[in-house]
């Protein structure tokens, strides 16, 4: 049996416990990826607080068998750890969108805007992006939003990210270096 | 009462701060406008503004498309509260070296150095304290930029890299350093501009933004595409 792994990325900044709390406490959800999105692992980027990891090892503790999860609190070396997964659902950071947007097999990304950020932008940057097609975006981070998203991202052909400019040449102008 | 003087004393202090600013970006605005780039042709020296997260990732893809033989001197910012950015950053400084090894072109990559500096203010820190950590971390800036004096300072937020932007303004207005700064807006700021952005525009020389609509905006910001 092939593996199909899902990493839930919560970021290094603000926390989000409140993402993988509604993926891993909910039966619905769970039940969801492993019976229609075939998910074999859970890969949990559950942010850098100690209070984080406690949330985190409660809620692992009550996930039923046939699903294995894992987590961890940060890494230096994301990209790596997107590179390795099929599915991402991650807090609306652009770090973690161009990462796995930008990763060479690019994984589904669902986003989902954290709440708390007060003058974060994550909602206008989901939007932005889910409006070119490139991703999903969760209208909440309950436990039934984040279903109904999963199934949108399920149906959605997704469209690959428009490619990236070079500033190398106007730095170069600036620096003086573009002839040497 | 004891807390009216503190109010008072830090108005003051803010007062007399965006004075020297306003009188440095004014100074600095006409050097700038006058002046074309000094030419480098043995390259230059270069201070990359490492802010954190989605910023560092923003920052990192830019500096990968610069040839480092260009940039024989580079210097990375960093700053307290942030240790994550400052190793992707040396993966990056490694993997260059790696290539110029590799294509063996005989041209240096040359030679860098990392700065962590303080924080002007950390979340939850109270008002009272942060006047004198803010002070502190505007003076090491300062002795940062002129201690480098870079040609360019590439930085694309958040507020940490202001008082590197200034710093070097100031130095501009003294006529100590000619150093040029890009700022590149985040990604994420698709319909109007941070406040590290809007507190920036008016001073640097090459503004970047990453949707139409701000560049529709804003005169003078370059529209690009995305640079990540």
């Amino acid at each position: 049996m092939t593996t199909q792994k899902l990493l839930i990325c919560t970021g290094a900044t603000y926390p989000f416990d409140a993402l993988f709390e509604s993926i891993l406490r909910s039966a619905d959800v769970l039940s969801y990826l492993t019976a229609e999105l075939k998910i074999t692992h859970v890969r949990v980027q559950y942010g850098p607080s100690s209070s984080s990891k406690v949330k985190f090892e409660k809620a692992l503790a009550e996930v039923d068998a046939g699903i294995q999860v894992s987590g961890f609190g940060m890494t230096e070396r994301m990209a790596d750890e997107i590179a390795d997964c099929d599915v991402v659902v991650s807090h609306a950071g652009t770090g973690t969108i161009l990462d796995t947007l930008r990763s060479k097999s690019p994984p589904k990304l669902l986003v989902v805007p954290n709440p708390v950020l007060m003058h974060g932008h994550q909602a206008e940057i989901a939007n932005a992006l889910e409006d070119l097609g490139c991703l999903v975006s969760a209208s909440d981070v309950s436990s039934s939003g984040i279903l109904t998203a999963l199934k949108k991202l399920a149906e959605k052909k997704l469209r690959a990210l428009p490619e990236r400019t070079s500033l190398a040449d106007r730095i170069d102008y600036e620096a003086g270096t573009l002839y040497a | 009462m004891f807390f009216d003087h503190i109010t008072a004393g830090a108005c003051l202090l803010a007062l007399l701060i965006v004075t020297i600013l306003l009188v440095i970006a004014m100074l600095s605005l006409i050097r700038s406008y006058v002046d074309d780039p000094v030419q480098h042709p043995d390259g230059a020296s270069a201070m990359f503004v490492l802010g954190s997260g989605g910023h560092t990732t923003e920052l990192l893809s830019i500096v990968n498309d610069l040839r480092f033989e260009k940039y024989p001197n580079r210097t990375w910012v960093s700053f307290s509260g942030d240790s994550l950015s400052i190793v992707r950053a040396m993966d990056l400084e490694q993997k260059k070296r790696d290539e110029a090894q590799d294509t063996k072109s005989g041209k240096s990559v040359g030679s860098m150095t990392s700065v962590h500096l303080p924080r002007a203010r950390t979340v939850g820190q109270s008002y009272f304290t942060s006047i004198f950590t803010t002070l502190i971390c505007a003076l090491q800036c300062l002795y940062t930029v002129y201690n480098v004096r870079p040609d360019l300072i590439i930085c694309n937020g958040p507020g940490s890299c202001v008082p590197i932007c200034f710093a070097a303004l100031l130095l501009r207005a003294l006529g100590l350093s000619r150093g040029r700064i890009v700022y590149v807006e985040s990604l994420a700021r698709v319909n109007s501009l941070s406040l590290t952005g809007k507190m920036l525009y008016y001073v640097v020389d090459r503004f970047i933004v990453q949707w139409p609509q701000l560049a529709e905006q804003y005169e003078g910001a370059e529209y690009v595409g995305l640079i990540a």
